[in-house]
C-alpha cells in the first residue's frame, strides 16, 4: 500500500443553477491575459449539448484519453513512438475554430461614428487579430439548449437512446436539460501529463494537483489531445499550454478555490481523499463496468489504522488525516455512493465526481390524473425525461446501475424529509423508500444535513499548509512587483 | 539535449510548488519581445572575446610551408628532374633565366605574355597556349622562396617532385574496361576518392550521367593530347585541364591513369556527343518523388484532425431549417 | 583580396557561428528559459499547417541527416555510390527531401503571409529566419541540380574541410575554389547557425528525447524528495 492524499471535488448537479458566476470568477484571476483570453478553466454546459469545445466528448474525433488495446491501457492520441511521427502537426489537435475566436467590441465606434441615417453600433473585433469579426460561436453558445437542432441533438451521450426516446427528449413539452459545470478532474492517471514529451505537466506528490510547469513547457501539444475532458488549453501567445490549477495558491493558504468560493448554488464541495497509488495502473486496466468500483476501492479509508499508520509513513502530516476524515467528498463517493465520476470510460480516474442530477418529477401524469405516489416508488427515475442512458453514458461508463442507485438514494432522502417537514408523505412509505434505496435515517440525515444545510467549512476541508515551509509566501510580494518575481531571472515573456 | 542544456538538474531553491504560481504571477500580456535585449549584452561580449582569440589563433593563417605549397599550387603542371607536364620541367630553371624575371613571371604570368616578352611567348607556345595561372596571394617573397627551394631540389639526385612515371604502352580493350570501372566507381580507386564520375561526365554513361562540378571529359583527350593528360593525372587530378577547382583527390596510381586514359582516347574516338538531358530527367524525377511523398504523407495522415464544430453547424443547420 | 574574403568567410565566420550557437544558447537557456518553445502556431490554423510543417520537417531533418552521414562516414557512401544506379538513387532522394524542404517551407512562408491569425504571432526575426532559409535551401536544390552528384564530391571537398574546422586548423583550400553557388551555401549555413541562438529554432535543443524512457507519469514533491514514480 503506498498512500496518498488527493485533494478531490464533488459537484452537485441538482443544486447547479448554470449561473455561470464560477466560471467568471476563474477567468478574472487567472485567464484574463494575452493569450487566455478563450481558455474557459471552469465552464459551465447545458446538457444535452456539445459542450466546449464543441462534441469534445467525441473521442472518434479528438482522441483523448486511454483506450484499451490487448490487455493494455495506451494513449489514444500519442503513443510514445508516434510522438516523433506526430510531432511536427498533431493530428489530434483542435484548432481555434474549434473553440471561438475571441472578440470584444470597438466602443469607440458609438462615440466617434460620423453622424448617419442609424444608430451606431459597437462592432465585434477579434483580440487575437484586432480586425473586425463576423462572431460564429462562443464558449457557452449552446446555453440552456439554444440551436439545440444543431447542438443539443448531436449530444455523444445520446448513443444508445432509441429514436423514439430521442424524439420525446426534443419534443418542446418535454424539453429537459441539466447543467454541467467543468473544471479539470486532476486525475489519478492523467493522460496530459503521460503525453507530455516535455516532462512539463506532472502531479503534486502532496495533493493530487496537476500542474504544467511553464518553463519545461515546449508546446510540442500533445496534452490539448490527450486530455478526453479538453481541460488543457493551449496559450497562442506565449507558445505554451495552460490548465486549471485548482487556485493551489488559494489552497495553499486554507482558501477555497475562485470557483468553489463564488459558487451561488453551493454545488461544490472540497476535501482531500487518501488513495493507495500501488493501485492506479491496475484498476485503470479493469473492465470497463468494474471501473467505477475499482475507483472506489482505491480510496481508502481515513479511519482505518493500518491506512493511517501507512500514511503517516509516507509522510502525510496528521493534519491532512484529519481533514481526509472530515472529508466530505469522501462521504459522497465512498460511504453515500452518490458521487460518480465523469466518462470514467476515458481512464483517466477524474478526482472530480458529480451527483447525478435527479430532476425533480413531482407527479407523473397517468390518464390526466396527477399520480404522486405509486406502488413502484422508484418508477419517476426510470420514467424520467432525462433518460437513464444519457446519465449512464455521462457518469456511469455506459452502465445505469450506478447512477439509478445514487438517484434512488436521493429521491428517498427527499420523502423521508418531506414526511419530517411537510407531512404528506407517511414515515412508513418514507422509511421503505429508505430501505430500497439502501439507506438508513441516519446516513438521510447527513446527506439532508450536507446537501441543503452544509457551512463553508463543512463544504471546503483543506488541510491547513505548512507555512514553515511556504518561505516565498511570507514574502512582501510587493517587493518583487514588476520586477523578476522569485524564481525567474527576468519575466516569462513570448520567445522569438 | 534537455538535460544537458539545463547543468542543474532540479533548482531544489525553489519548491516546484511555488515556481508555477510565480509565472502565473508574472505573465505580462503586453507584447514585448526583450528576450534579445536581455541576452544581448553578454553575448556581445562574449563574441568580441571569441573574435579575438580566433584572430590571434597563430594556426589559422599560418604561412605554408613552401614545400607544401609547391606541392599544393604548381607541382600538378610542373616536375623537377621528371620531364615536362603542362608546364616545362623546372629542374635547374635558375641556371636557365635570370631569377628577377623569374619571380616576375610566377607573380604575373599574363603580364610578361601580353608585354610580348619573346622568353614568356615561347613558354606559352611550348604549353600550347595554356596559360599560368597567377597563384592567390602570391608575393615576391614567397617566390623567392619558391624559386630557392626549386634550386636545391634541382640540386638532388632525386627530387621529391619527380612526378610519377607512367608506361607508354598502347592500350587493349582491357584497358577500356578498367577505364570504365573506374570511371563510374564499380572499381574503388587506390587512393579512396570519389570516383570520376561524382564530378566528371563522358557520353554513353546511360542513367543520369555523370556529376556536372567539374568539366566535361568528353573531349578531354583530344584537349590535352593523350600523353600529357596522363602525365597530369599523374600528380593530382586536380588542374589538370586548368578548370581551376580543387579538390582533395590524391594521385592517382599509374595503373589506373593507363586504363582512364585509354577510356578517354575510346570515347573520343568513338564517342558521339549526346544531347545532355540529365540534368532535366533529374530534376523532374525529384519533383516526381516530392509529389509523391506529399500524396503519401496526405494517405498516412488522412485520418489527421481537420474541423469538428464547423462541420457541426453546417451540417445540421440545414437540416434544422423547416 | 578574395583570398582575406574565403579566409574570413571559411575559417573565422564557422567558429565565430558556433561560439555564438553555444554561448547565446546557454545564456539563454539560463537566463530565459520560458522562451524555449517552438512557438506552435497549428492551433490557430491548421490546415495549411499540415502541408507546411509536416514537408518542412520531414524534408530537412533528411537532408541534415544526409550531410551529417556524409561528413561522418564518407568512404560509405563512397561504396555505396560506386554503382551508378545506387548514386542515382541516393541523389534522387536526396533531392526529393530538398524539394519537400522547399515546398514546406513555401507552405510556410504563405501561411505567415496570408492568415491574419498567424500574423499576429509572426516576429521580425521570423521574416529573416524565412530568408535565410529560402537561401539556404534554394542554393542546395540548384547545387544538386547544377553540380551533380554532389553526395560523392562531397566526400573530397567538405568532409576534409569540416575535419580540418574540427581540429582547428582550417584549410580553406579545399572549399575556396569551388562554384560560387556551393560557397553561397556553406557561408549561409554557418550565418544561420550563428543566428540560431537569437531565433525559434532554439526549439531544436530542447528536442523531447527524455521522453521515450522516462515513466509515463510524472509526480514532484514538495519537501525532500520521495520518488515513488
Amino acid at each position: 500500500m503506498n498512500v496518498r492524499s488527493q485533494v478531490s471535488m464533488v459537484f452537485h448537479l441538482d443544486k447547479c443553477i448554470g449561473c455561470h458566476t464560477c466560471s467568471l470568477a476563474c477567468k478574472n484571476i487567472w485567464t484574463d491575459r494575452k493569450g487566455t483570453e478563450y481558455m474557459w478553466w471552469n465552464n459551465v454546459e447545458t446538457k444535452p449539448g456539445t459542450g466546449y469545445p464543441a462534441l469534445w466528448e467525441d473521442q472518434e474525433k479528438f482522441r483523448g484519453g486511454w483506450e484499451k488495446k490487448n490487455g493494455h491501457i495506451r494513449l489514444r492520441s500519442t503513443g510514445k513512438a508516434r510522438i516523433v511521427t506526430n510531432i511536427f502537426h498533431n493530428p489530434h489537435m483542435p484548432s481555434m475554430d474549434d473553440y471561438y475566436e475571441p472578440w470584444t467590441y470597438d466602443y469607440q465606434h458609438l462615440f466617434n461614428a460620423p453622424e448617419g441615417p442609424d444608430q451606431p453600433t459597437a462592432i465585434p473585433v477579434s483580440m487575437v487579430t484586432g480586425e473586425y469579426l463576423n462572431i460564429e460561436s462562443g464558449p457557452n453558445w449552446d446555453d440552456d439548449l439554444s440551436g439545440s437542432p444543431v447542438y443539443a441533438e448531436n449530444d455523444p451521450n445520446l448513443e444508445g437512446l432509441s429514436e423514439e426516446q430521442r424524439q420525446q427528449l426534443f419534443a418542446i413539452e418535454q424539453l429537459v436539460f441539466f447543467y454541467f459545470p467543468r473544471i479539470c478532474n486532476h486525475c489519478l492517471n492523467p493522460a496530459c501529463v503521460a503525453s507530455c514529451p516535455s516532462g512539463a505537466l506532472y502531479k503534486r506528490g502532496e495533493d493530487g494537483i496537476v500542474l504544467l510547469d511553464q518553463k519545461r513547457c515546449r508546446a510540442w501539444r500533445s496534452c490539448v489531445s490527450a486530455c478526453p475532458y479538453k481541460k488543457v488549453f493551449y496559450n497562442w501567445f506565449t507558445g505554451k499550454s495552460e490548465k486549471c490549477i485548482l487556485c493551489y495558491p488559494r489552497v495553499e493558504t486554507g482558501q477555497a478555490p475562485a470557483c468553489f468560493h463564488s459558487c451561488v448554488g453551493r454545488i461544490r464541495y472540497l476535501g482531500v481523499l487518501l488513495y493507495d497509488a500501488d493501485r492506479i495502473e491496475e484498476v485503470s486496466n479493469l473492465p470497463m463496468e468494474e471501473m467505477i468500483e475499482g475507483q472506489r476501492s482505491l480510496i481508502l479509508d481515513p479511519f482505518d489504522p493500518h491506512v493511517i499508520e501507512e500514511a503517516r509513513k509516507n509522510g502525510i502530516h496528521d493534519s491532512v488525516i484529519q481533514s481526509a476524515q472530515n472529508s466530505p467528498v469522501y462521504k459522497f463517493v465512498k460511504v453515500w455512493r452518490l458521487a460518480l465520476p465523469p466518462h470514467i470510460e476515458y481512464r483517466t480516474m477524474p478526482m472530480l465526481f458529480y451527483v447525478p442530477p435527479l430532476a425533480p418529477v413531482m407527479s407523473t401524469r397517468q390518464n390526466e390524473v396527477l399520480n404522486s405516489v405509486s406502488k413502484d416508488l422508484f418508477h419517476d427515475i426510470d420514467d424520467a425525461r432525462v433518460p437513464l442512458k444519457f446519465l449512464a453514458n455521462l457518469f456511469g461508463g455506459g452502465q445505469e446501475g450506478k447512477v439509478v442507485y445514487a438517484l434512488r438514494k436521493q429521491k428517498a432522502v427527499r420523502w423521508y424529509r418531506r414526511a419530517l417537514t411537510v407531512g404528506d408523505v407517511d414515515r412508513e412509505t418514507a422509511e421503505r423508500m429508505l430501505r430500497e434505496a439502501d439507506c438508513t435515517a441516519e446516513e438521510a440525515e447527513m446527506i439532508y444535513q450536507l446537501t441543503s444545510l452544509c457551512t463553508f467549512e463543512q463544504r471546503f476541508v483543506i488541510p491547513p499548509m505548512y507555512r514553515e515551509e511556504a518561505i516565498e509566501a511570507m514574502r512582501d510580494p510587493l517587493e518583487a512587483k514588476q520586477g523578476a518575481g522569485f524564481g525567474f531571472l527576468s519575466g516569462p515573456r513570448r520567445g522569438l | 539535449m534537455e538535460l544537458w542544456l539545463s547543468m542543474k538538474k532540479n533548482q531544489v531553491d525553489i519548491p516546484a510548488f511555488k515556481r508555477d504560481y510565480i509565472t502565473m504571477l508574472n505573465e505580462d500580456s503586453k507584447r514585448r519581445n526583450p528576450g534579445i535585449k536581455r541576452i544581448l549584452p553578454q553575448a556581445l561580449l562574449w563574441i568580441a572575446a571569441a573574435a579575438l582569440v580566433i584572430t590571434l589563433c597563430p594556426r589559422i593563417a599560418a604561412a605554408q610551408e613552401t614545400a607544401a605549397f609547391f606541392k599544393q599550387n604548381c607541382a600538378s603542371c610542373h616536375t623537377i628532374g621528371g620531364g615536362r607536364l603542362t608546364g616545362p620541367d623546372l629542374k635547374d630553371v635558375t641556371k636557365r633565366q635570370d631569377r628577377a624575371w623569374l619571380r616576375d613571371f610566377i607573380m604575373n604570368p599574363q603580364a610578361k605574355i601580353n608585354a610580348g616578352d619573346p622568353y614568356a611567348v615561347k613558354l606559352h607556345e611550348e604549353a600550347r597556349g595554356v596559360l599560368m595561372p597567377s597563384i592567390p596571394g602570391m608575393t615576391a617573397e614567397k617566390a623567392d622562396f619558391l624559386l630557392d627551394l626549386v634550386e636545391a631540389e634541382s640540386a638532388l639526385p632525386e627530387s621529391q617532385f619527380k612526378g610519377l612515371q607512367i608506361s607508354n604502352e598502347p592500350f587493349t580493350p582491357e584497358d577500356i574496361q578498367r577505364g570504365i570501372a573506374l570511371f563510374t566507381g564499380h572499381q574503388r580507386l587506390k587512393n579512396g576518392g570519389p570516383a570520376c564520375i561524382s564530378c566528371h561526365t563522358i557520353p554513353g554513361l546511360g542513367g543520369l550521367g555523370g556529376g556536372q562540378l567539374g568539366p566535361d571529359l568528353t573531349r578531354v583527350y583530344e584537349r590535352l593530347q593523350g600523353r600529357t593528360a596522363r602525365q597530369c593525372m599523374a600528380l593530382s587530378p586536380r588542374h589538370a585541364d586548368h578548370a581551376v577547382h580543387s579538390c582533395a583527390m590524391p594521385p592517382l596510381d599509374p595503373a589506373e591513369i593507363h586504363a582512364l586514359v585509354a577510356l578517354f582516347e575510346d570515347t573520343a574516338k568513338n564517342g558521339r556527343i549526346l544531347p545532355n538531358v540529365a540534368v532535366l530527367n533529374f530534376s523532374l524525377l525529384g519533383l516526381g518523388g516530392a509529389v509523391l511523398v506529399l500524396v503519401l504523407f496526405d494517405l498516412i495522415w488522412r485520418a489527421r484532425f481537420r474541423s469538428v464544430r464547423r462541420n457541426l453547424v453546417q451540417d445540421n443547420q440545414l437540416r434544422g431549417l423547416p | 583580396m578574395s583570398n582575406y574574403h574565403d579566409l574570413l568567410l571559411f575559417a573565422v565566420l564557422p567558429y565565430l557561428s558556433v561560439f555564438v550557437l553555444l554561448i547565446v544558447s546557454i545564456q539563454r537557456y539560463r537566463a530565459q528559459t520560458f522562451s524555449f518553445s517552438s512557438l506552435s502556431s497549428q492551433f490557430l490554423e491548421n490546415k495549411m499547417h499540415f502541408w507546411a510543417l509536416v514537408p518542412f520537417h520531414y524534408g530537412i531533418l533528411t537532408v541534415i541527416a544526409g550531410h551529417f552521414v556524409a561528413f561522418c562516414v564518407p568512404r560509405s557512401i563512397l561504396a555505396w555510390n560506386s554503382v551508378p544506379v545506387r548514386l542515382y538513387i541516393l541523389e534522387v532522394s536526396a533531392l526529393i527531401a530538398g524539394l519537400l524542404t522547399l515546398l514546406g517551407l513555401i507552405h510556410m512562408i504563405a501561411r505567415r503571409a496570408t492568415v491574419s491569425k498567424i500574423r499576429t504571432v509572426t516576429s521580425k526575426v521570423d521574416w529573416v529566419l524565412f530568408a535565410l532559409l529560402v537561401v539556404q535551401i534554394v542554393t542546395g536544390i540548384l547545387v544538386a541540380v547544377l553540380y551533380p552528384w554532389g553526395s560523392s564530391w562531397y566526400a573530397a571537398t567538405m568532409t576534409p574541410y569540416l575535419w580540418s574546422l574540427l581540429q582547428f586548423n582550417p584549410d580553406i583550400t579545399y572549399v575556396s575554389a569551388l562554384p560560387l553557388m556551393v560557397k553561397l551555401h556553406i557561408v549561409n549555413a554557418f550565418i544561420v547557425v550563428g543566428l540560431f541562438p537569437f531565433t525559434r529554432l532554439v526549439h531544436i535543443l530542447v528536442v523531447p528525447n527524455p521522453y521515450l524512457w522516462r515513466r509515463t507519469q510524472v509526480v514532484r514533491w514538495y519537501g525532500e524528495a520521495r520518488r515513488a514514480g
